[in-house]
């Protein structure tokens, strides 16, 4: 990906926002528990998440990010939010870091009253912090962002101007060895509209295996009119009136069918607040699994075509007033969780394939028939464990897992 | 097979020869006959639910065929763990070829592949060319759940033997006998809340003997639920209570907790939230209705592709129940 490989490292290679530069670098300077928080807000793509990396790089602090829309009750920002804020002193002492430096995007994804409190647990961790803590959004119009703004400095961030895109642009092609037709960077730093991120996806896509970068190419991802990414597709899914806008969407999308088929069961219960809509946007997509499925066993592809329109059939039927939300999440839910806990799941492998070795059965029977019994030996009965590890093999790691 | 050593009773109490697997007769009767002649012997497929003795029975009838050398000439493999139908070829290719079982001048050996359903059609169609290509020296017992989904030519080529469920009082038994030789005191009322628990399911029965009575000294219901209620951690219920609260996103939450954090399967999953409606402190018409929603998507699981989208689907059915409760 050329949007993380030319992410800048430092607040001097960022391009465009001076000003927004100066400030952060100004605040985070100066700043002692006590003073107030900084809030960043302006369109996707231009920098912010990069700028708040950048300064802790340069100021050496070690950098703890969080996604609002991950953690949005009182408790789960306190639970998550808390500690960071108070503590710290531990890492400056040995890693030699300057302290923590605590970053919360897209603030706005959080919600007033179904998020019980989420703003107001925010707030009060930004009075009482003895770490600074910056926040970002994308926009400050939603009524339940005005408490924090009153709390934070705020700044705001602009498009990227496209003599300065431009530039970049042609900096990256140097780099990659690309020769670019004449206008061809012109065009696509246009069509960008200021988002950096987009402007160098597409750049990647269209000149990618390439020596030159010819304008046809760019012309042709003009033509398409396609969606340029995920973010796009889903929210023209969601405005679509009628199965056949949805379908048309999902067909001229850049997209795979499948990364938007995970994309919308990720973001429907952002989508949808009341609990019809939901249930029955949730009821086509997995109708359409049952396609899949019957795909997967039968590989009748023509079953395609109704798996896609099932797909998206329950987001046309479901009409939600609180449908409000646009903003694009990302399958946070199970791969956040996938790769926080690797290491438990390759425990809980090996138990599972040792188990079922001895036994007979599967991982999964492993897991699900055996695990908590040998659990439960082990734990009432210590003076079995020896002979247990003896007879399965376990490593020390499954041992002391086992054993809570 | 059995050993006084093994800890798991599962294990320990599993019958090491046909004549000693006290249900299934006919099945046993029918196989006895086949295998009297191995070498013209086909290739066997048994079908049925968990815990009623595919495997052991597997691996009796192994035992009969390869006799005293039983144990280095038996592959057991498991569908549902091997990545794909490549390793599949490849592990029985390797297999064969180091086969020194003797039978009648003929080097022999026996693969067992257990949960054969879990396969895609194109995947079996491989399978039954790998069982064409290695017949000459191979066995196969294939096992699965359901004959039905086994490609057509792989169960023309087959002797298929049907498992039933194990009735209530076998399974009760079984489970006294066992008692008896561990010196378990089961009471009747614990009895009566495993062999519901396991569903004839043996396995799941004995397991569940073996841990109640590790936490107990005497086995009654009590032991029994306590036993119960410590696989769901209660886990299944918060996540239930969320969804009835209208909290989806943190019902969903739990949901991926259970399933990529824990390793649970979509089946178990509905499986213990199953057990749990039956207990939930709502109306009956609630009650009623989650049942027949949950009987709708533990379809549609079986018959989808994404587990977790099922379940998902199905937890957002439970939120429209959240002004009732």
């Amino acid at each position: 990906m050329w949007t993380e490989k030319y992410r800048p490292k430092s607040i001097c290679e960022i391009i465009g926002n001076e000003e927004a530069k100066v400030a952060i670098v100004k605040w985070l300077k100066n700043w002692v528990p006590g003073n107030e928080g900084f809030l960043l807000w302006g369109p996707p793509g231009t920098g912010k998440t990069s700028l708040v990396q950048a300064a802790a790089h340069d100021f050496q602090y070690q950098l703890i990010e969080m996604n609002a829309s991950d953690v949005r009750t009182e408790k789960q920002i306190s639970r998550v939010m808390g500690p960071a804020s108070i503590e710290g002193s531990l890492d400056k002492a040995f890693y030699g870091y300057r302290g923590l430096l605590l970053f919360v995007d897209e603030i706005d994804g959080i919600f007033g009253r179904e998020d019980h409190g989420g703003m107001a647990a925010i707030q009060k961790i930004l009075e009482v912090t003895r770490v600074p803590i910056i926040l970002a959004a994308n926009s400050t119009q939603r009524e339940a962002l005005q408490p924090l703004i009153h709390c934070c400095q705020v700044v705001r961030f602009q498009r990227v101007r496209p003599p300065v895109l431009l530039a970049l642009l042609k900096n990256i092609c140097r780099l990659e060895g690309i020769n670019a037709e004449e206008g061809a960077l012109e065009m696509i730093t246009e069509m960008s509209q200021g988002d950096v991120r987009s402007a160098i996806n597409d750049l990647q896509s269209t000149s990618s295996g390439a020596v030159t970068l010819r304008r046809e190419n760019i012309a042709g991802l003009f033509a398409r009119d396609r969606p340029a990414n995920i973010s796009e597709t889903l929210n023209s899914i969601f405005a679509a009136q009628t199965l056949r806008e949805a379908k048309k969407v999902i067909d001229e999308s850049d997209m795979d069918y499948e990364s938007i088929y995970q994309a919308l069961h990720d973001n429907l219960p952002f989508r949808f607040r009341d609990p019809e809509a939901l249930a029955t946007a949730y009821d086509y997509l997995s109708k359409a699994d049952i396609c899949f499925g019957e795909i997967k066993k039968t590989q009748d592809w023509h079953l395609l075509s109704y798996a896609l329109e099932l797909m998206v059939s329950g987001i046309v039927l479901a009409k939600d007033s609180a449908k409000e939300n646009n903003h694009f999440h990302f399958p946070h839910g199970r791969f956040v969780m996938l790769g926080r806990s690797r290491a438990t799941r390759s425990l809980l492998d090996e138990l599972a394939q040792k188990i079922g070795f001895r036994y007979h059965v599967s991982k999964r029977t492993a897991t699900e028939d055996y695990l908590n019994v040998v659990k439960v030996i082990m734990l009432n009965h210590p003076e079995q464990k020896p002979k247990i590890s003896e007879q399965l093999s376990f490593s020390d790691e499954a041992q002391s897992y086992l054993e809570g | 097979m059995a050993q006084e050593n093994e800890v798991m009773w599962t294990e320990k109490y599993r019958p090491s020869s046909l004549d000693d697997v006290v249900n299934q007769k006919d099945i046993i009767k029918m196989l006895g006959a086949l295998l009297v002649s191995p070498s013209t012997m086909p290739h066997l497929l048994f079908a049925g639910p968990p815990g009623t003795g595919k495997t052991t029975v597997a691996l009796c009838a192994a035992q009969k065929i390869l006799g005293q050398t039983w144990r280095n000439n038996i592959l057991e493999l498991n569908a549902s763990d091997e990545r794909g139908i490549q390793m599949i070829r490849e592990r029985v290719k390797n297999f064969s070829r180091m086969a020194t079982g003797r039978l009648s001048g003929l080097s022999i050996n026996v693969v067992i592949l257990d949960e054969c359903d879990q396969m895609t059609s194109d995947a079996q169609t491989a399978l039954r060319r790998i069982m064409e290509v290695s017949s000459r020296n191979s066995r196969f017992i294939l096992i699965a759940n359901y004959s039905g989904k086994i490609i057509e030519p792989i169960q023309s080529r087959c002797a298929i033997f049907r498992f039933l469920p194990l009735k209530r009082d076998d399974v009760a038994q079984y489970l006294q006998e066992i008692s008896h030789k561990e010196g378990v005191k089961l009471l009747d009322d614990g009895l009566n809340a495993i062999t519901t628990f396991a569903n004839g399911d043996l396995r799941r029965a004995i397991n569940t003997l073996q841990a109640a009575s590790a936490m107990e000294k005497a086995v009654d219901e009590r032991a029994v639920n306590q036993f119960l209620g410590e696989i769901d951690k209660s886990d299944i219920k918060k996540m239930i209570n969320k969804a009835l609260e209208g909290d989806f996103r943190g019902a969903r939450e739990t949901l991926f907790s259970l399933m990529f954090n824990k390793g649970l399967s979509g089946s178990e999953i509905i499986r213990q939230i199953h057990r749990q409606i039956l207990v939930l402190d709502v109306p009956e018409d609630v009650r009623i209705e989650l049942i027949r929603v949950l009987g709708e998507y533990d379809f549609r699981l079986l018959e989808g592709a994404n587990e977790d989208i099922q379940l998902s689907a199905f937890l957002a059915q439970v939120v429209k129940f959240c002004r009732r409760v």
